[in-house]
């Protein structure tokens, strides 16, 4: 299931975006650049999953809509063809 | 046929929710961080602020790029306490801004933070809430995503009711937020014209505020839907995220419930006066002028005095010509009829987790005996059953001066209908009132006390009575299901 039904997964912290007006920094050692690269790249990899859930929930909805609908002819057919 | 404008309209509603498939604005979202200023304002919120900072320090962001900016409206019980034990626990993210005079409503608190966020150039988008909610652990980022698309000026989530098991009221309540904010708004990402940012949950960019003038509006009791309207007519889109949720603690009494509702309704009919240009007339710089907005809009704006004239058309024409008055009163109805089996299936399967708990509201919202007329209306032949079998059978016999007036009754019950829900909540403060309340709304119907409450909003205005902030009471019972 997904994060739709109200359930949580551990999400990877995602970075915030670059300050406006640039401030001194230190330069990164190399493995603190990595590890960045790495969190960045679970981070896209965990939207791009959520907006495919999200898609897919939309997509069901029209099906529901569908289910809706169908319900409604059924009401219409049971008047026209006994309690009408 | 009036009366058959805005069921039509809201069965048209909820068909194009079946289209946010396709016609969303997931398309154009990244993964974007940008540095948020919370706002929330709070006026002795002493019972519910503690944990709500504490969960906004929770939330899966990152909290080098989240501040929260307390503004303390004057407090007289131990907010500012709280706010300051917060702010000593999380240094650097959590801030205490105190007004000295307050009681002057939520814009001027809200516009009071701003001063301060907006003067400095840490901010790059700003969310305002209120001081109970509870925001599930996603739905900041969820909301921020969409700002990575600088056309996009707000964007507001997915309101639910989170009083627990709660009581009759509260699960009308949860019921109704899922038509009002999961469908309608979806519906309205559709058309590409939201009518409304939560008050609770309203993420901005900072040029966006900064294009609406760097205020909230003051003059109405309606800010958030008067910063909604002034964001898309500057140029901007305001998006719906149906996936980030947020829960709310909503009143459990009718009278809790009557000051909040009248508060929105009197908001409504500000922002249709101050926006009168808007309605009808498309324009190429936002999607408000559309036909299918303006309808949309006036058909609940004005759904009260649609349901007079209804019940007046039919009385009147019942005198005049019987048979086209009976005609009429069956088209209207089964109208009514198959826009509330198509609203309530769609509506409970699209939240379930909700649905499952409020589903018999859902049934009876509105109202026993609409429910009776709607059965009556569709199916005459068990109606005929009932009344030339069943009850003779019984030994009643109904005379047709009763049948005569039962259909006159049938007439009338839309205006009606209002005027029992309002005696719902003129009953609840007296002796007994709390078991006859909810009795007076399981008949007339959850739908008419809110158009009773929009009625009532119209003579408020009308009369220019003074715009009084009735802070809706919290008791920091709001919670997310486990």
């Amino acid at each position: 299931m997904t994060r739709l039904d109200g359930e949580h997964r551990p999400v990877a912290r995602p970075r915030a975006a670059p300050a406006p007006t640039p401030t001194p920094t230190v330069e990164p050692a190399a493995d603190a650049a990595a590890a960045d690269a790495a969190a960045g790249a679970e981070a896209a990899r965990i939207f791009q999953e959520e907006i495919n859930d999200a898609v897919s929930y939309e997509k069901g909805l029209a099906v529901k809509a569908l289910i809706a609908l169908a319900l409604v002819a059924l009401v219409i057919a049971i008047r026209v063809l006994f309690l009408g | 046929m009036l009366g058959a404008v805005p069921l039509t309209a809201a069965a048209y509603q909820y068909v194009l929710v079946a289209f946010h498939f396709c016609r969303n604005h997931y398309k154009l979202c990244s993964p974007y961080f940008p540095r948020t200023a919370i706002l929330v304002p709070a006026w002795n919120e002493a019972m519910v602020i503690g944990a709500s900072i504490d969960r906004l320090m929770q939330l899966n962001y990152p909290p080098e790029a989240l501040r929260v900016f307390v503004v303390d409206d004057a407090s007289t019980d131990e907010t500012p306490d709280v706010i300051l034990s917060k702010a000593a626990r999380y240094p650097g993210q959590v801030f205490h801004l105190r007004r000295l005079k307050g009681g002057e409503g939520k814009a001027h608190t809200l516009n009071h933070g701003l001063e301060v966020i907006l003067a400095d150039d840490w901010m790059q988008a700003l969310l305002i809430m209120d001081a109970d909610v509870i925001y599930e652990p996603d739905s900041l980022r969820m909301m921020t995503r969409h700002l990575a698309d600088p056309k996009v000026g707000a964007v507001t989530a997915y309101i639910k009711e989170g009083g627990g098991s709660g009581n009759y009221l509260t699960k009308f309540i949860a019921f109704e937020y899922i038509t009002a904010q999961a469908a309608a708004r979806r519906c309205q990402n559709v058309l590409g014209a939201v009518a409304c940012l939560a008050g609770g949950a309203q993420l901005h960019s900072r040029a966006n505020l900064e294009a609406i003038g760097s205020r909230i509006d003051t003059s109405s009791l309606a800010e958030d839907t008067f910063t909604t309207f002034k964001t898309q007519m500057a140029g901007r889109r305001v998006v719906f995220e149906p996936h980030a949720k947020v829960w709310a603690e909503e009143p459990g009494t009718i009278v809790g419930l009557w000051k909040q509702r009248l508060r929105w309704a009197r908001g409504n009919v500000q922002v249709t006066k101050r926006f009168a240009g808007v309605w009808c007339r498309p324009s190429r710089s936002h999607r408000l002028g559309t036909i299918s907005f303006s309808v949309f809009w006036f058909s609940l704006l004005l759904l009260p005095i649609l349901m007079i004239c209804a019940s007046a058309a039919l009385i009147i024409l019942y005198f005049a010509d019987f048979s086209l008055a009976w005609i009429t009163f069956h088209v209207l109805w089964i109208i009514n009829a198959l826009t509330y089996v198509f609203i309530t299936a769609f509506v409970l399967m699209m939240d379930w987790q909700t649905g499952r708990r409020v589903w018999r509201q859902a049934i009876l919202f509105p109202g026993l005996i609409s429910l009776s007329i709607i059965i009556a209306a569709c199916f005459p032949r068990l109606l005929q059953l009932v009344f030339n079998d069943a009850l003779p059978h019984a030994g009643i016999a109904v005379t047709a001066a009763q049948r005569r007036s039962l259909v006159l009754f049938a007439y009338g019950w839309m205006a009606v209908s209002m005027l029992v829900a309002f005696l719902g909540k003129s009953v609840e403060q007296h002796r007994f009132g709390r078991l006859l309340a909810p009795m007076f709304i399981y008949i007339a119907g959850f739908g008419p006390l809110l158009c009773a409450c929009t009625f009532a909003s119209y003579i408020k205005e009308l009369r220019g009575a003074e715009m009084i902030w009735d802070k809706t009471e919290k008791t920091g019972k709001a919670g997310m299901p486990a």
